[in-house]
């Protein structure tokens, strides 16, 4: 039986045909989207600084070759312009690093999905949004297209579809275009890609697979970093998080004004990390039990991805949540306001691990 | 009127094809691909649900089988080649998670 998206696409149609088209082509998830309309897509192409026919990847799970000019009509779907091009294509690039298993990431029964996280120059060159409502765009057209444009490329050209073979059990809002930007001016601290040491001129593009934001509010704490950073690593380490049991990596975003006043404390990006590595941790014997609620500590029953420092046979050792400081990601973004934090559980030692690259020089520029 | 580039790029590539499936009186040779952490004192997992399928399919099929089992090195990755070609010859193979 044929299915929908395996049907021919007209080579010409009346524009107001596409609405209903692309639905019975399956070539969208349910959002509507814009038609890829030739001379917008090769303007997009050009955007990109790259010929139409070159292969960024194949694209899981299917495997179909991510031509350029095929990820265009994406991002020509998705409402992207031409600058938006080169944060598209780094970020794919990223993901398809055989480290981001990105296949893993798509077809997984965990709720991830691969964050774009732009920081630098480009954020501004893009005018990017970073305040209120960053997590759904706040409004600003570069956010929701890049994200949507890699949602689509890897639905059109990946064939990730739910069930065949996508097995996520709840999904994940941000399946549907999941793009942030760092505040580039309001921090006190060096962007997300120089912590990351990676010189960026022109900016940069992070990707991380990762988990719907879940907000940590400081009512009723002291305006003082230990106690409201103690507060965030409560959040890290609920039994529930994937990354209390598999480790891996953990994204954290604090607010411009939050991130100054932990500066004007003495923090910085790094004793963050280590103060939050070191609180995010749950004991053994808590998170793993046999069926009668004993610890599981028998030697066989060892976790291969923990490291070799967490003793798996001590039911009172304390698990980090992290491999190291290190793969504790912190963005400042949000509202410029309150002191609010979010935490972003990650698919733990199992992929999604964040990637940085930079932009091409001026390529964001328009 | 406008043209459209298809965003499933070249739809005419042909797929790989699925491997020939046997009748089941023919299957004789099983094997086992798992996909999950192994525990030897956890709860279910893949490892017993093998050994289950190892005493039920020979009743159920009327006649001996052969098994070969492995696990994957890493649950979150595809199978690499290498391993992949240990199953090549056999009649079916099972690849899945219990939980």
């Amino acid at each position: 039986m044929t299915r929908p998206e395996e049907l021919a696409l007209p080579a010409r149609i009346d524009p107001s045909d596409w609405p209903e088209l692309s639905y019975q082509l399956g070539l969208t998830d349910g959002l509507p989207t814009f038609p890829p309309d030739r001379s917008v897509v090769e303007r997009l192409v050009a955007g990109s600084g790259l010929p139409g026919d070159f292969v960024v990847g194949a694209i899981p799970p299917r495997g179909q070759p991510g031509s350029v000019r095929a990820i265009a009509a994406n991002a020509a779907m998705a409402g992207c312009l031409p600058e938006h091009m080169p944060v598209v294509i780094a970020a794919l690039q990223a993901m398809l690093e055989p480290i981001f298993n990105l296949r893993g990431i798509v077809c997984t029964t965990h709720p991830s999905w691969p964050l774009v996280i732009v920081s630098g120059r480009a954020v501004t060159d893009l005018q990017m949004e970073t305040r209120e409502s960053v997590f759904n765009g706040g409004g600003a057209r570069a956010n929701m297209a890049i994200g949507r444009a890699i949602r689509l490329v890897t639905w059109n050209l990946g064939g990730a579809y739910p069930r065949r073979p996508v097995q996520e059990v709840m999904g994940h809002p941000g399946r549907m275009g999941y793009c942030i930007a760092e505040e580039p001016v309001n921090t006190p601290w060096e962007p997300l890609h120089v912590a990351r040491g990676v010189d960026a001129p022109s900016g940069a593009v992070t990707v991380f697979g990762c988990e719907a934001p879940q907000v940590v509010l400081a009512f009723g704490a002291a305006n003082l970093g230990s106690i409201i950073l103690a507060r965030v690593a409560d959040q890290m380490r609920a039994p529930g998080n994937s990354n209390v049991h598999t480790g891996g990596e953990v994204l954290v975003c604090i607010t411009p004004s939050w991130a100054r006043t932990l500066a004007e404390q003495g923090w910085t990006r790094r004793s963050v990390q280590e103060f939050l590595w070191e609180r995010a941790r749950s004991r053994l014997g808590d998170i793993r039990m046999n069926s009668d609620g004993s610890p599981a500590v028998h030697p066989d029953d060892a976790y291969y991805w923990w490291p070799d420092s967490v003793d798996q046979t001590n039911p009172d050792e304390m698990v980090p949540v992290a491999t190291s400081p290190g793969d504790i990601h912190l963005v400042v973004t949000g509202a410029d306001s309150l002191p609010y934090m979010a935490v972003c559980p990650s698919w733990g030692a199992l992929g999604g691990f964040a990637i940085t690259r930079a932009l091409p020089e001026h390529s964001t520029e328009h | 009127m406008i043209e459209l580039v298809d965003p499933r790029g070249d739809v005419n590539l042909v797929p790989a094809a699925l491997a020939p499936r046997r009748h089941a009186p023919e299957v004789r040779r099983i094997a086992f691909l798992s996909n999950e952490e192994e525990f030897m004192h956890g709860a279910l997992h893949f490892q017993r649900y093998t050994r289950i399928l190892q005493r039920v399919l020979p009743e159920r099929l009327g006649a001996a089988l052969v098994f070969h089992s492995e696990v994957k090195p890493v649950l979150s990755r595809a199978a690499e080649q290498e391993q992949i070609d240990h199953f090549v010859g056999w009649d079916a193979v099972i690849n899945g998670l219990a939980k």
